[in-house]
């Protein structure tokens, strides 16, 4: 369940931190798999390096992995003006055919389609090694890692003057840009480490459980982020709890597989979430009349 | 008897906490121009969106002719024949004059074609019943905005509207193009229509209306047949209590030249050169007034000024090149570019600061300091409510505007450039920005204002620049011109 919640909690937070900047990133299914992939590639490459350095390298490789790719959609964005929303989205079919060639043609184990296991130096250890609670699950530390990541980004949007820069530039370009703000720099960088986070959400099964990358390893959680950040109205801290109940709903998913048709569960989520969403907004309404 | 045309009985409106409109009631006759005047945030556009149909009142009716309607949409308004023009025209560029007069009512024959030759025939008489005419085959966004007016009105009467109103149609106009206006309006209330201004300026209401209807925090707090009205009672009802700050005089300049602009261009977003080439020079303590139709590169200009946009020429602030942060700068647009809406009052006051070192002290931003300068301000500028904490748009635009204020005019800056800084505040607001320009020119600063209200700039500036196509038409001295010469030459006629 709190597995489940990892990898949203990501990319929740980069899809909210993009539309802080006044931007809609689509995205982050593919900059995960990018994050995911650059991760992996640590993992597997570097081989003689102690955990204390090989884990944090793998950390920031899935970042930059994630990073570069939303960087693309950034900088196309402030230079010649192309919408952020296509530019990831197309980006997506990229990322996700890119990672396909890799894993297939470069860095194959045969008969799968999955790249090498990574070294034991770059595992992130899970919960239930280190504390004896939850055990048999894949609950890793990597959640630890996405609850410090969401407390240090709100504090960086509520009390930082380049928090206050992208607050006011997702509100309204225009006074930021007669504030003085370089509202291209800020488009590039918000793309970049919103697609940051993105990439970090790989580490999750690539480091904390299975060990290696696999094709179709996302399964939709970067599109799902987006339904994350709506719910938790774009607050970093929100999207804590938001990415937890999702986790449920989709932990609830597999232990009823059996029983029923796959499609009824989806159907399920699908009807939730959407309860959740109109009656946070119905709610929200009721306050702002008050 | 004038059958009555327009009835609102009892309408009352809540926007949250704030009582919008209480219990108002209102009529305009037929065949007379009813003027609704009022302070910021009084309820007048309110009031007549709730008559158009875009708002729904909490309680109240609205009779036409004595009949209660309901009216739930402006297409149910318009089908009443009302019909609004509303401040910021809805005309499409790219349309001629003709295509925007009918465009959603275009009128078909029975082949399904549009009957171009009989409808242009109807426009036509129409222009010539009213006295408004104008070229049918031009695209409107070439032609003034005197012009544009008269198309949206004439747009209202092809639909057959019978109630007309307008909303502050003067602000765009100049002096000569206002007389027409007015002279035309006279015309359409003698042929038996309804016309409703809202206006703020007094001495339109003396000049052109029947009656008038005063509106405050919501509440109709008189009304006036005109005869019986006279400037005095007019003002201090608008004002409420008597205008109760003093008028401080425009102080000699020095001879240092501060601001200095040299053969400087500027093209819009389009490409279009829409600065062409102007020279000028602002002295320590001059305020320098720029009249102009709007759209005669005012913004282009002021955002070269400002740093924000690229140009060609020179600029240079005490002979060298300007530094955004010498520059304070109150923009045209305050809901736009002045204030973001979302934020608090005390966020709003840091905008354009958060990278003063008071403000933000180790990537951090100084919460305390903010807090004890949003409240100096807030006394300063006699903001109202007085709360830092409380979002910006629950206050009214006169005390957003003061917040606006208050933030640049406070900047330790050289050059001072207001945009419009009293467009819709009410005449106590207006003098308290009027007296704290002069103030900060009077510290040896150079200020720019560029106004469309010709009597600011006429009151504060020692000279008057009026830019016509991208080029200063004239520079004149305050003292020695008036309204009617810089409205010749805001028109190009001189």
């Amino acid at each position: 369940m709190l597995f489940k919640a990892t990898p949203l909690i990501f990319t929740g937070l980069s899809v909210a931190f993009a539309f802080r900047a006044g931007m809609f990133n689509i995205g982050a299914e593919g900059q995960m798999n990018i994050g995911a992939f650059a991760a992996a590639w640590a993992g597997f490459t570097f081989t003689a390096l102690p955990w204390v350095i090989h884990i944090p390298i793998s950390i920031c490789f899935a970042f930059a992995g994630g990073a570069l790719w939303a960087l693309i959609a950034g900088y196309l964005k402030a230079r010649v003006g192309s919408h952020e929303v296509i530019n990831t989205i197309m980006l997506n079919f990229i990322a996700l055919a890119l990672v396909s060639y890799l894993v297939n043609s470069v860095y194959n184990v045969p008969a799968t389609v999955r790249t090498p296991e990574i070294s034991p130096s770059a595992h992130i250890p899970r919960f239930d090694s280190i504390t004896g609670f939850f055990s048999g699950s894949p609950f890793n530390m990597v959640f630890i890692i996405g609850i410090c990541v969401c407390l240090l980004t709100g504090y960086i949007i509520r009390n930082t003057p380049l928090g206050y820069e992208i607050r006011t530039s997702g509100f309204n370009r225009d006074a930021a840009e007669y504030a003085g703000m370089n509202i291209k720099k800020l488009t590039v960088l918000s793309m970049t480490v919103a697609g940051g986070f993105a990439g970090l959400s790989g580490l999750n099964f690539v480091n904390g459980y299975k060990h290696y990358f696999e094709l179709g390893f996302s399964e939709g959680t970067g599109y799902m982020g987006i339904a994350v950040a709506l719910i938790a109205r774009n607050n970093p801290i929100a999207i804590i709890p938001v990415a937890v109940f999702f986790g449920i709903l989709e932990y609830g998913g597999l232990t009823v597989n059996t029983l029923v048709p796959k499609e009824i569960i989806t159907i399920i989520q699908a009807l939730t979430i959407l309860s959740a969403i109109t009656i946070t907004e119905l709610f929200r309404r009721r306050v702002s009349l008050e | 008897m004038t059958d009555i045309s327009v009835e609102m009985i009892g309408i009352s409106k809540r926007f949250g906490k704030i009582q919008a409109l209480d219990k108002v009631n209102f009529a305009a006759p037929s065949g007379e121009i009813t003027s609704v005047v009022g302070e910021n945030g009084a309820g007048k556009s309110t009031l007549m969106k709730i008559l158009y149909g875009m708002s729904k009142p909490d309680t109240g009716e609205i009779r036409l002719n004595g009949k209660t309607v309901k009216i739930n949409s402006t297409s149910d308004a318009i089908k009443h024949g009302i019909g609004m023009v509303h401040q910021h025209f809805m005309l499409a560029d790219g349309l001629t004059a003709f295509e925007n007069i009918i465009i959603g009512d275009e009128r078909t024959g029975k082949s399904g074609l549009i009957k171009f030759k009989s409808l242009r025939h109807e426009i036509r008489s129409l222009m010539k019943v009213t006295g408004l005419e104008i070229d049918l085959d031009v695209r409107t966004e070439d032609l003034p905005v005197g012009v544009q007016q008269k198309i949206e009105i004439i747009k209202l009467l092809y639909r057959d509207s019978r109630i007309l109103i307008l909303d502050e149609p003067t602000a765009v106009l100049t002096p000569q193009e206002v007389n027409e206006f007015f002279s035309s309006l006279r015309k359409l209330a003698e042929s038996g229509k309804t016309v409703i201004l809202i206006t703020h300026k007094i001495d339109e209401v003396l000049s052109v209306s029947n009656s008038v209807t005063v509106l405050k925090r919501g509440k109709v707090i008189a009304s006036y047949s005109s005869e019986s009205l006279t400037r005095e009672t007019l003002a201090s009802a608008l004002s409420g209590e008597k205008i109760h700050t003093t008028r401080l005089e425009k102080k000699n300049h020095s001879c240092e030249v501060l601001l200095d602009v040299k053969d400087l261009s500027v093209t819009n977003d389009r490409g279009v050169t829409v600065i062409n080439g102007i020279s000028f020079e602002v002295k320590k303590g001059e305020i320098l007034g720029i009249a102009g139709v709007e759209g005669n590169g005012q913004t282009e200009l002021m955002e070269a000024l400002c740093g924000i946009r690229k140009y060609q020429g020179e600029i240079k602030i005490n002979g060298e090149k300007p530094n955004t942060s010498q520059i304070a700068h109150i923009p045209a647009d305050r809901l736009k570019e002045g204030i973001v809406k979302e934020f608090s009052v005390e966020e709003n006051i840091l905008l354009g600061r958060h990278r003063e070192r008071k403000f933000s002290e180790h990537y951090r931003i100084n919460f305390r300091t903010l807090r004890k300068f949003t409240k100096f301000i807030i006394e300063e500028y006699d903001v109202n409510p007085p709360y830092p904490e409380s979002l910006i748009t629950g206050l009214s635009g006169g005390n957003q505007q003061k917040v606006v204020a208050g933030r640049e005019l406070t900047k330790d800056s050289t050059l001072i450039i207001a945009s419009q800084p009293t467009r819709g505040l009410d005449i106590n607001a207006t003098e308290f920005i009027h007296n704290r320009l002069i103030i900060e020119a009077s510290k040896a600063k150079a200020v720019i204002i560029i106004s469309s209200d010709l009597d600011e700039l006429l009151k504060l500036s020692h000279r008057i620049a009026v830019l016509y196509r991208g080029s200063f038409s004239a520079i004149l001295e305050s003292s020695e011109t008036n309204e009617q010469e810089i409205g010749l030459y805001m028109t190009g006629l001189k």
